[in-house]
């Protein structure tokens, strides 16, 4: 499903997505609400980097991702690393059996109203495609 | 904004004491107080029928059970889904409604969005805290208010700012 390992370190200008995996979390106006780019309970945030990847095994992982947490896949979130290291988080590669290009945005501060504002910049600056 | 602006008058004419002790005043007096309550009705079903609270229900309904979404969510609580309904009923007159959602740590939140760079965001813990963040422009505010029963003059000041043109 995936093209060749990803390399472990993460590069500025290297795309991430964060699937879209509920309906809400798509406004009208197909800008994105924070609520997507909240951390779990676990303190970091689950996305996928777009390295070497063509969109279908990109899709593909979504697709993948959404049928194993029984949700819908609405879309994709497009972030650039660069727009999360500006908010002072990391980006870690954590590839999985079934997602080598899996990734986790760490680092988040423990208060709950700068996770608040640090989310809405990720949203802001994420873009989102829809799932054809 | 023709009850907005219905509500306002009524309000101001039920806020002026009425001295005179004549049947007349005393019954000007009553109507004005419950013109007063019945707008008052009207707005929280104003806020009810633009769908929010319907919304607000539907929302909880969704993230009752634990890893709702599938990232090891904590459940939306009861009491936070009542700390939500108190506090969009504790919004004030010509307020616009908010669009709802919830995070993984079970919170609710209330949204007023006018571009991904304007916006106010309240996340509602069934303790009654109310965590807000706020993008405006170029400036940002944030920070923790507790809730009383009435809404805090901050996050209203920030709805406000959002609403403005």
């Amino acid at each position: 499903m995936t093209a060749p390992d990803p390399p472990p370190a993460i590069t500025d200008d290297e795309l991430l997505a964060r699937f879209m995996l509920f309906s809400r979390w798509i406004r009208e106006d197909r800008t994105l609400r924070p609520d997507g780019f909240m951390p779990s309970p676990n303190s970091d945030l689950s996305v996928t980097r777009q390295f070497g990847l063509s969109e279908v095994a990109l899709w593909q992982i979504g697709q993948a991702v959404a049928d194993a947490l029984q949700k819908i896949l609405y879309g994709r979130a497009d972030l650039k690393t660069a727009d999360v290291r500006r908010q002072r988080l990391q980006v870690d590669a954590a590839p999985l059996s079934e997602n080598l290009n899996h990734a986790n945005i760490t680092g988040w501060p423990p208060d709950k109203p700068s996770q608040k504002i640090i989310a809405q910049e990720l949203a802001a600056s994420a873009t989102f495609v829809a799932r054809e | 904004m023709i009850i907005e602006m219905t509500a306002s008058t009524v309000l101001s004419f039920g806020a002026v004491p009425t001295y005179g002790a004549s049947e007349t005043a005393q019954f000007v007096a009553e109507q004005a107080e419950q013109g007063r309550r019945q707008l008052h009705a009207s707005f929280s079903f104003g806020m009810d029928g633009r769908g929010v609270l319907e919304e607000l229900y539907s929302v909880t309904k969704g993230c009752l059970v634990a890893d709702w979404d599938g990232y090891g969510a904590a459940p939306v609580r009861a009491e936070a889904f009542a700390q939500a309904c108190r506090f969009l009923k504790a919004l004030p007159f010509g307020v616009q409604a908010p669009s709802v959602g919830a995070e993984p740590d079970g919170q609710l939140t209330l949204e007023w969005y006018r571009s991904p760079r304007r916006l106010l965001s309240v996340s509602i813990t069934p303790d009654g805290d109310l965590h807000y963040a706020a993008l405006l422009g170029p400036n940002k505010a944030y920070g923790t208010e507790a809730f009383y029963g009435e809404v805090p003059r901050p996050i209203l000041d920030l709805i406000h700012r959002v609403q403005a043109a």
